[in-house]
């Protein structure tokens, strides 16, 4: 019962975080992190994802009567959750957008450098730039 | 006094059960603290302004450290002190229970220390958010009275433990600034922040 509940959570925390990634790369103007070319999706997307995984803990308690997750327990399982949506988002978008911007020239750092490259470009040319 | 309140805000229940089923979904153990770290992910990712992007980062990494301290603080304490929930102290008739009957302490509310421990945390360092993250733990608070398996005094204390927790947080923030900062650059580089 305790891993059904951990993989639901998981689950949850993975759907919602994968919305608010999107939501919050809209909002930044981080094209290359987004999987649709316009914003107005991706907002869209987050709305649908946030909105099921709310419905679903909402309801939690009459879904899933018997056991608990425990607060540290919680964590550690938002966090697995959290990390898996990253690391999706970021290989989602990277094979997503990975025609549609042109190899950047200019020397962008942190976040602001997937205005207009994926993560996997910024990754790759950052080690160019090392060789 | 005490339960003078509790029976006065947990009577709104009794009197609408309506109010109490749909309290009982927002107040219950997961709906609250994940809208909370959604806001800290969204603080991390969807900030346009730089400047404000590496405050409200280092505002995300101070109210991890203070909610982790705030479990460990209320662990302590349980282990210290126990208190039973309203439901095992006073009488059926007088108890409007829509949660299922935890086993732990009542006091401090774990569920308040943590929300207002993220609260006050951030508050620091963004007002507008803080505010937004204190009606959370607020209506998150008065839920878990309402729905009744919390004393207001559990959820007094849980706002004393999650203040004196984000006191601790802010002040290791401050001691280790280097590693936090470390953190900061390291995430850039990766193009994370």
């Amino acid at each position: 019962m305790m891993i059904k509940l951990g993989l639901v959570y998981i689950g949850c925390v993975f759907l919602a975080g994968t919305g608010v990634l999107q939501a919050a790369a809209a909002f930044n103007d981080l094209y290359g992190l987004l999987y649709f070319p316009k914003k107005l999706f991706s907002y869209f997307f987050a709305l649908i994802t946030i909105g099921i995984t709310m419905a679903v803990l909402f309801a939690w308690n009459w879904h899933f009567s018997i056991g608990i997750i425990q607060g540290a327990q919680q964590a550690g399982l938002f966090f697995i959750g959290m990390v898996l949506a990253l690391i999706f988002t970021l290989l989602a978008s990277s094979i997503l957008n990975h025609r549609r911007f042109p190899l950047p020239t200019d020397k962008k750092e942190g976040l602001d450098a997937l205005g207009n490259r994926t993560f996997i470009q910024a990754i790759s040319s950052y080690f160019r730039k090392q060789d | 006094m005490d339960i003078t309140l509790f029976k006065l805000i947990n009577g709104i229940s009794g009197k609408f059960p309506a109010v109490g089923h749909v309290m009982s979904g927002i107040s219950n153990d997961y709906f609250l603290p994940v809208i909370v770290f959604l806001i800290f992910v969204a603080m991390w990712f969807g900030t346009r302004d730089l400047k404000r992007r590496a405050i409200n980062q280092r505002a995300v990494l101070i109210g991890l450290i203070a909610v982790g301290l705030a479990n460990a603080l209320v662990a302590i304490s349980t282990i210290l002190y126990f208190r039973s929930r309203p439901f095992a102290v006073l009488p059926a008739e007088q108890v409007h229970l829509f949660f299922y009957h935890p086993t732990d302490s009542s006091f401090p509310s774990n569920f308040a220390t943590l929300l207002f421990a993220a609260a006050i945390s951030i508050f620091i360092y963004n007002r507008r958010m803080g505010t937004i993250l204190f009606v959370i733990a607020l209506i998150g608070a008065f839920g878990r009275v309402l729905i009744g398996v919390h004393f207001p005094l559990d959820i007094f204390g849980g706002i004393i433990y999650g203040a004196v927790a984000t006191m601790f947080a802010y002040f290791l923030g401050r001691i280790f600034n280097p590693v936090l900062t470390f953190v900061l650059n390291l995430t850039k580089k990766l193009y994370l922040s």
